[in-house]
């Protein structure tokens, strides 16, 4: 049992959507060195229930991956965010999830990235 | 000590109030700036983040930089010119030129965000209004934009708290606020506390559209769309400011949304502005529409045609162009690694003031000065506003237009 009360599954499916963040934005600009950045960057909020299914905590580390690669990071409870939606600053690091298939959409799929979220042990 | 004046060049809002003290050439203390404004003009006082010129990495003299691109793209079949939305607006009117001479294709950062509403902007499709009118407006919409992030004085600088009547108490307000998102954010609270925040599910405007032209037609339709209505119907002027949200939600299929803004305009004043990021986008997009009618993705080989196949992502992902110049952009920060991996086998020449993702993996770098710091120039605002900027700070280092009419010179020889 997690401290949220639910058990330890498998990857889940979710949808992130990116989105640009001032904060991330300035520590671009800021910082000569990119730790700050990418400490920002590595993060996605997550509704109680997802993190529920996960059997995880907040600030728990996750991996999110599809066929277009996979990456690690932290995942923060975010009571706004409705199940099955990841909400993500959009970085360099969610550029390695997205793709732009035009039989699919016109632009790239910031805003809908379909990715499996699985708990990092 | 110097005191100046200067406009903010990091988003388009082009904020024209910004206070900078400046001690021995460099800018020591600013006032006005948000932050994200303020960390781009401290970061064009760190040499460590300005770019110089480069050839395969190694440090070559200006003249070496420009005689080696000017080759290049001579050599170059297909050359394709991208991004200067970061640029003013002779450096854009250079690069358009510079595009025909070379018989290239060009394009912008426009042609994956928002380009589709400026044309139907400047198509006339949909109405509009510059900022200092929207000013007036008491309803005031941000749909798929959160300005607090994207455009941080959005809010106090050009719409709601600039209302003649806004009031702080908030006990009669003359002007409310909407927000029409996906989730809670910032700018949704403040509209809760003001009027009304619309929460719908991702990819749901096209259906609220819909419903909302539908009630108009006397249909039945979602409730929070009945409301919205009522809202707009309630008002005297009102101004969307729409943002990427709504573009990637729409696919840029701006159509049904036209539409329901034209049915709007029947009952109130409504007027459309896009909530652009790069700080000249309006501007590129207007001059390349003055010219051929498009926004963006043309193509000079045989006159000047127009089609998806000339945007970026289109000649990226079909591995169509041999030479690519880019202008103040950073794709490899900002597309899918699974696009840009193509990148790899095309020769890319960079002009950008700063060291980025992109000037790393450039055969040719030509580091430029910072516009509206460094150079001066005009550019156009969000909302299609001409706006002029000073140059505060003395470089030896060229704008983007001296780099560009160089190569535009040594093409034409
Ligand atoms: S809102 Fe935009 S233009 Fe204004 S100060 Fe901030 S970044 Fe600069």
């Amino acid at each position: 049992m997690n401290p949220l009360g639910g058990e330890k599954s498998s990857p889940i499916p979710i949808v992130i959507i990116t989105y640009k963040d001032l904060f991330l934005w300035a520590a671009r600009y800021k910082s000569v060195s990119d730790v700050d950045y990418e400490r920002r960057a590595a993060q996605i909020s997550l509704s109680a229930d997802d993190l529920k299914s996960l059997g995880i905590d907040d600030s728990a580390q996750v991996r999110l991956a599809n066929e277009f690669g996979s990456i690690v990071v932290q995942a923060k409870l975010d009571p706004r965010c409705p199940k099955g939606f990841g909400f993500m600053p959009r970085s360099r690091l969610t550029n390695r999830l997205t793709n732009y298939d035009p039989t699919r959409a016109k632009n790239p799929n910031f805003k809908r990235i379909e990715v499996t979220v699985e708990p990092v042990s | 000590m110097i005191q100046e004046k200067l406009v903010c060049t990091t988003c388009a809002c082009l904020c024209d109030d910004i206070e900078v003290e400046i001690e021995e050439n460099r800018i020591s203390k600013i006032r006005n700036a948000c932050r994200k404004g303020s960390s781009l003009i401290y970061a064009s006082q760190s040499d460590k983040r300005h770019a110089s010129y480069l050839i395969y990495g190694q440090k070559v003299s200006q003249d070496e930089a420009v005689e080696k691109t000017s080759r290049l793209l001579n050599q170059a079949e297909s050359p394709l010119l991208f991004g200067f939305d970061n640029s003013t607006l002779e450096a854009q009117s250079t690069a358009i030129e510079l595009a025909e001479a070379l018989g290239a294709t060009i394009d912008d950062t426009s042609s994956f965000r928002q380009g589709e509403l400026v044309q139907t902007i400047l198509s006339n499709l949909n109405p509009t209004c510059s900022l200092d009118e929207a000013k007036d407006a008491d309803l005031v919409i941000y749909w798929g934009s959160n300005p607090y992030h994207s455009h941080p004085r959005h809010l106090s600088h050009f719409s709601y708290y600039t209302h003649p009547k806004y009031e702080e108490a908030g006990w009669f307000p003359e002007s409310r606020l909407i927000s029409i998102e996906v989730r809670d954010t910032e700018t949704t609270e403040i509209c809760d506390k003001s009027f009304r925040f619309f929460r719908i599910l991702p990819g749901e405007d096209p259906d609220f559209i819909a419903s909302v032209l539908a009630i108009i037609e006397g249909k039945k339709g979602r409730e929070d769309a009945g409301e919205f209505l009522k809202s707009i119907k309630s008002s005297s002027f009102c101004v969307i400011y729409a943002g990427p949200g709504l573009d990637y939600s729409l696919d840029g299929e701006y159509q049904t949304f036209n539409r329901m803004v034209n049915r709007l305009g029947e009952c109130t004043r409504i007027a459309v502005i896009p909530m652009i990021d790069p700080y000249n986008m309006r501007g590129f997009n207007q001059l390349l529409f003055d010219k051929t009618g498009f926004v963006n993705r043309v193509n000079f080989a045989n006159g000047a045609s127009h089609g998806l196949e000339f945007s970026f992502l289109e000649q990226v992902r079909n591995n169509v162009p041999d030479c690519i110049l880019i202008a103040g952009s950073d794709p490899l920060s900002s597309l899918p690694d699974s696009l840009v991996k193509n990148l790899g086998d095309i020769t890319i020449i960079t002009l950008d003031p700063f060291l980025t993702a992109t000037t790393r993996i450039s055969d040719v770098v030509l580091g430029i000065a910072v516009s509206g710091l460094e150079t001066g120039g005009n550019a156009i605002r969000m909302d299609g506003t001409e706006i002029s900027l000073n140059r505060v700070i003395s470089t030896s280092i060229p704008g983007d237009e001296e780099i560009i009419r160089r190569l535009l010179d040594m093409v034409k020889r």
